[in-house]
C-alpha cells in the first residue's frame, strides 16, 4: 500500500492576505492619486467676477457706457472687450428700466460657455436709468 | 531532533514586501505633504495679491496726498478730499464721481515708484523677506496694453512662486491694466 506524502508546510500568503493586500493598495493608490491631481486655483472664479466689475465700473467711469446708449453703438464696447487678455471671453449687454435689451456685445471669436462670472452695474443717461450687465469667462477651445 | 527555522524564507519574504509598501508609503506621504504645503502657500499668495491689488485700485491711501515723505497707507486713486489732506471728507459720493476708485493718478504712481523698495514692501504689509513685489501698469493704446510704468522688483529667474492678479482701471481717461505680482524667492528644494 502506497501511503500518500503530504506537505505540510504552512502557506503564508493565503488568498485572504493577497485580498487584504490588493484592497489596501488600490485605497492607497487612489487616495495618492486624488491628492496628486493638480487642481486650478480655488479663486478662479472670484478672478472672472473680479475682471466684470473692474469692466463696468471702467465703462462706466469713462463714459462708455453712456455714450453707447446716446448713440445706440456698440463699437466702444467691442473695443474695449477685445482688449482683455487673450484666454479672457465676455459679453455686455445693455437694458432699460423695463429690462428691454438695447445694445450687446461680445468678444471676437470666443464662444459661449456655461462657467461665466456676472456683474451688473446701474448707470444713468440724460437721467434715464438703465442696466449694464458683463459676462466673463475662460476661452475654450 | 529538527531545528526550527527562525527566518524562514516566507519570512524573508514578508519582510521584504512590508519595507517596500512601508517606503512607498513613507515616499508617498512626504510628497503630498510638499505638495499641499505649496498649495496652500500659493492660495495665500493669491488671497494677498487680490487685497493688494485691491487697495491700490480702490483706495487714494493715507493722507490722501500722500507722499513719499508722509504717509501712512498706500492707494493708487484719484483724491477725493475737499481740502486735499483729509481724505475723511469727501465732497461727492465716489460711485457718481470721475475720481476715486479705478481712476488711477500718475502722481501717487511716480510717488510709489521712488519711494523705497522695503519700505513700501512694509507699507504693504509684506513683511516675510522672502516676499517680493512687483506691480506693472500698462495703458491701452487703441491696439493693445503697453507697458508704462513698473515698479518694485521684477521676479528673479529661479523663483519658486509668482502669482499675479490683474486689475483694469482708467489712467488719466485711458484704459489701464494693472497686474500686481507677488513672488517669492527660492527656497532650499525648490531653488534651481
Amino acid at each position: 500500500m502506497h501511503l500518500i506524502k503530504i506537505n505540510k508546510k504552512a502557506v503564508v500568503f493565503t488568498m485572504d492576505a493577497m485580498f487584504a493586500l490588493f484592497i489596501t493598495l488600490s485605497f492607497f493608490i487612489f487616495i495618492n492619486d486624488s491628492l496628486s491631481e493638480p487642481s486650478g486655483s480655488i479663486y478662479s472664479n472670484i478672478d472672472l467676477l473680479q475682471l466684470s466689475n473692474d469692466g463696468l465700473a471702467v465703462l462706466e467711469k469713462s463714459g462708455i457706457l453712456e455714450n453707447s446708449i446716446k448713440n445706440l453703438n456698440n463699437s466702444e464696447l467691442q473695443i474695449y472687450l477685445n482688449g482683455f487678455p487673450e484666454q479672457i471671453c465676455g459679453n455686455i449687454t445693455l437694458y432699460n428700466s423695463i429690462n428691454l435689451k438695447l445694445l450687446s456685445a461680445v468678444k471676437s471669436s470666443c464662444a459661449e460657455s456655461d462657467m461665466n462670472a456676472i456683474s451688473r452695474r446701474i448707470f444713468i443717461s440724460k437721467s434715464d436709468i438703465y442696466l449694464a450687465v458683463m459676462e466673463v469667462w475662460y476661452f475654450e477651445t | 531532533m529538527k531545528k526550527a527555522q527562525i527566518f524562514s524564507l516566507d519570512l524573508i519574504f514578508a519582510s521584504t514586501i512590508y519595507i517596500l509598501i512601508l517606503m512607498i508609503v513613507i515616499y508617498s506621504w512626504e510628497t503630498n505633504l510638499e505638495n499641499i504645503n505649496l498649495k496652500e502657500q500659493r492660495g495665500n499668495l493669491e488671497m494677498i495679491s487680490r487685497n493688494l491689488a485691491n487697495l491700490l485700485i480702490l483706495t487714494e491711501g493715507y493722507p490722501s496726498n500722500w507722499s513719499n515723505t508722509e504717509i501712512n497707507s498706500l492707494g493708487l486713486a484719484l483724491t477725493l478730499s475737499q481740502n486735499n489732506l483729509n481724505s475723511t471728507y469727501k465732497s461727492k459720493p465716489m460711485g457718481l464721481n470721475k475720481n476715486g476708485a479705478w481712476n488711477l493718478d500718475t502722481n501717487k504712481i511716480l510717488s510709489l515708484q521712488s519711494l523705497n523698495y522695503s519700505y513700501s514692501k512694509e507699507l504693504l504689509g509684506l513683511l516675510r523677506e522672502e516676499e517680493n513685489y512687483y506691480i506693472l501698469i500698462s495703458v491701452w493704446n487703441d491696439t493693445n496694453y503697453v507697458n508704462a510704468y513698473s515698479i518694485g522688483l521684477a521676479p528673479y529667474n529661479n523663483a519658486s512662486a509668482i502669482v499675479t492678479n490683474e486689475r483694469f482701471a482708467l489712467l488719466e481717461g485711458d484704459y489701464a491694466k494693472l497686474s500686481f505680482n507677488i513672488w517669492q524667492e527660492c527656497e532650499g528644494r525648490l531653488c534651481i
